[in-house]
């Protein structure tokens, strides 16, 4: 019988090369939220792959020094300056007119990213998060929540094409939502509390941009 | 429950985590189909406004910006489209503009069907110029080099199943990166779809269909192996019910160490599975039977004998509850189905039919009785199983017994005695002892079944009732 998740935070389990698990889970997020980066940017297909690509060897790079400290950020900030050095890198690398589409002077300052960057990384945990436990649930309780919850269409209505009585409707789509918020707040905390060990500068040559 | 007494928050709490019984669970969704303060009660005890906000903000867009398209989407042919291309990916390319592509030496035509583990192929064979389906484990599974090997493995073992109700096997795949098997191409639909759309179906027909799954599961058996996913989705009618095909055999112990649910497919449906399944446990053939069961109370009732929103409340219910009563969901279904139902659906296997054949011969000798009303009924069926009306039963029996002797000492005391040897001969002169010894006869033979049968009763009462 499932039981709830209750293992190590998934930044840890990323230093075990042999959990390939956690670093699915850990790309198919972060993959996301890297290409919604890149796409703000204005890049194009070709060059935001690159970016991911030369994100994710980065932070794979950096794995063993991952360390979980309560004292400490996000890993979440400290992923936003390795993709905005990636930025930077790539813009430089490039001549001006295959490169990210952005002016020098935009490339230096991002800072207007921050929130949206914040909003790309909530928006790729929920979509994970509900990808993820989507398979918990029946075919039809999760239409009752899809259908009235995130579609919007009156729960009388859907009651009706479900078959299912409106009591019914109202109690499949809460738990989908509550396990909704479950798993993703299980990430999110997964989240808190990261360091490096040796206080390194996530990526080597960024800081002069 | 009326609409005054609103259950407490903790009573919500506990629906919303589906720790309470499914009769429970039917009462508060009823309080809650014209409450709206338990609706809004439980929706912010499951999550605060905000996240239900964000949820309508973030999840709404089916395709990603890198224009994959979210298995998180709303329907299942928007799930197909992404498989479809995963599938179409692992395809060589073909000559054929009709067809999508090739795998081996078959011409693929489409998906037609994904299940827990596995995608279905329609397919041309050329050389054999027929139609195949192509069974491919899913590839988010595919992934795991122990699902594959599984995979092969079963398939394998079921094709040496060879049985006229046992879906024959053509082939299997001898890739071992990529796994499939290759079976009829089947035009008829599932028992499930047959249920969904024409329940309730004529009795003579769902015992027709469970004598058949039986002896599709007895031929396995001989052979040591299990299905371990009977269900009616996995079992296909064909044009009608007289030759239907059990699929799938064993397939399901492919994902038994993936961890379905962190792949983000949907999971297969554990409506079927046996306790002892759910629980995790080893399972022997009795399992299969426990499933069978429960085949045959969705066609009874029209739906799966335990249901939940989450795979998880599902489980829980098949450990630890006793499925709704068929009668109350379909007061047609005769008492003796219903004892039947209950005996293959009995929470631990010693108490359930020990084998597919016993089943298989009870369900003929239902068959022949629905067809011919006195052909009897298997004498275990008419002894009720439920214990209440087992007790009743009993104590109707013991007043019968003794109205019947009562009735029979005071009527003829010495005719009786005296065929007993408690009385000699010489008492009563004037009763013709051949018509005594009839008449004795007669009831020494009822006064015999009767405690016979309250053997029988107190015998199958002790082992249930002090569960109760």
């Amino acid at each position: 019988m499932p039981t709830p998740d209750t293992r190590p935070s998934i930044l840890l389990r990323l230093r075990d090369p042999q959990d390939r698990e956690a670093w699915q889970q850990f790309a198919s997020v972060y993959r996301g939220v890297i290409y919604r980066v890149a796409a703000r940017y204005g890049m194009q297909d070709a060059d935001a792959a690159d970016l991911e690509q030369e994100v994710l060897i980065r932070i794979s790079r950096s794995i063993e020094r991952f360390e979980h400290d309560p004292a400490h950020a996000k890993f979440r900030t400290w992923l936003g300056q390795v993709i905005r050095s990636a930025i930077v890198d790539q813009h430089r690398k490039r001549p001006r007119e295959q490169g990210t589409g952005l002016t020098e002077s935009e490339v230096h300052h991002l800072e207007w990213l921050d929130e949206a960057y914040e909003e790309d990384c909530r928006s790729e945990i929920l979509r994970w998060a509900s990808r993820r436990i989507r398979g918990e649930f029946t075919e039809s309780s999760w239409q009752a929540f899809w259908k009235t919850t995130i579609d919007q269409r009156p729960v009388t209505e859907v009651a009706k094409e479900l078959g299912k009585s409106i009591g019914a409707i109202y109690t499949s789509r809460s738990r989908v939502i509550r396990r909704l918020r479950e798993v993703a707040q299980e990430f999110d905390s997964s989240d808190n509390g990261f360091t490096l060990s040796n206080e390194i500068t996530p990526v080597e040559k960024s800081d002069d941009a | 429950m009326t609409p005054e007494l609103h259950p407490d928050r903790q009573r919500l709490r506990d629906h919303l985590l589906e720790s309470l019984t499914a009769e429970a669970s039917r009462e508060i969704e009823l309080h809650l189909d014209s409450c709206v303060s338990c609706q809004r009660a439980l929706e912010s005890i499951a999550a605060e406004d905000d996240f239900w906000n964000a949820a309508r903000k973030h999840l709404p867009t089916t395709v990603d910006l890198d224009g994959q398209v979210d298995a998180s989407i709303a329907t299942d042919t928007d799930l197909l489209h992404v498989e479809h291309e995963q599938v179409q990916q692992l395809l060589s390319p073909t000559d054929d503009p009709t067809k999508i592509g090739r795998l081996g030496h078959y011409e693929i035509v489409g998906i037609v069907g994904a299940g827990a583990t596995a995608i279905v192929l329609k397919a041309f064979d050329g050389p054999l110029n027929r139609f195949v389906a192509i069974k491919l484990l899913r590839p988010t599974l595919a992934a795991s080099a122990n699902a594959r090997q599984r995979f092969s493995r079963e398939a394998r073992s079921a094709a040496a199943i060879v049985h006229e109700n046992v879906i024959e096997i053509f082939g299997v795949s001898e890739d071992e990166r990529l796994p499939y098997l290759v079976m009829p191409y089947i035009a008829g639909e599932s028992l499930a779809r047959r249920i969904e759309k024409t329940w309730p179906l004529p009795p003579a027909a769902m015992l027709h269909v469970a004598c058949q799954v039986a002896d599709g599961l007895q031929a396995a058996h001989a052979k040591g192996l299990m299905h371990r996913d009977v269900k009616p989705s996995n079992i296909l009618l064909g044009r009608g019910v007289e030759r239907l095909k059990l699929t799938d055999f064993g397939l399901a112990r492919a994902v038994d160490d993936v961890g379905l649910t962190r792949t983000g497919i949907v999971a297969g449906t554990p409506e079927y599975m046996s306790p002892e399944q759910a629980r995790g446990e080893d399972v022997d053939h009795r399992s299969d039977l426990f499933s069978l069961g429960g085949v045959l109370y969705a066609m009874c009732t029209g739906q799966p004998p335990f249901t939940s929103d989450s795979c998880y409340g599902v489980l829980r219910r098949i450990v630890e509850e006793e499925p709704r009563p068929i009668q109350e969901l379909n007061p047609a279904v005769p008492d003796w189905m219903c004892r039947l139902v209950h005996s293959l659906m009995a929470k631990e296997p010693n108490d359930r039919p020990q084998s597919a054949s016993q089943v298989s011969d009870t369900l003929r000798q239902c068959l022949g009785h629905v067809q011919d009303p006195s052909v009897p009924l298997p004498e275990r069926l008419c002894v009720p199983a439920n214990s209440a009306l087992r007790k009743w039963c009993l104590s109707a029996a013991y007043a019968s017994l003794i109205f019947a002797s009562g009735f029979a000492i005071w009527h003829q005391p010495k005719e009786v005695f005296r065929a007993r040897g408690v009385i000699n001969e010489t008492a009563s002169p004037n009763a013709p002892a051949s018509a005594a010894v009839l008449w004795d006869d007669g009831v020494e033979q009822s006064l015999q079944e009767l405690s016979r049968e309250l053997n029988q009763l107190e015998s199958s009462l002790s082992p249930i009732d002090p569960l109760r």
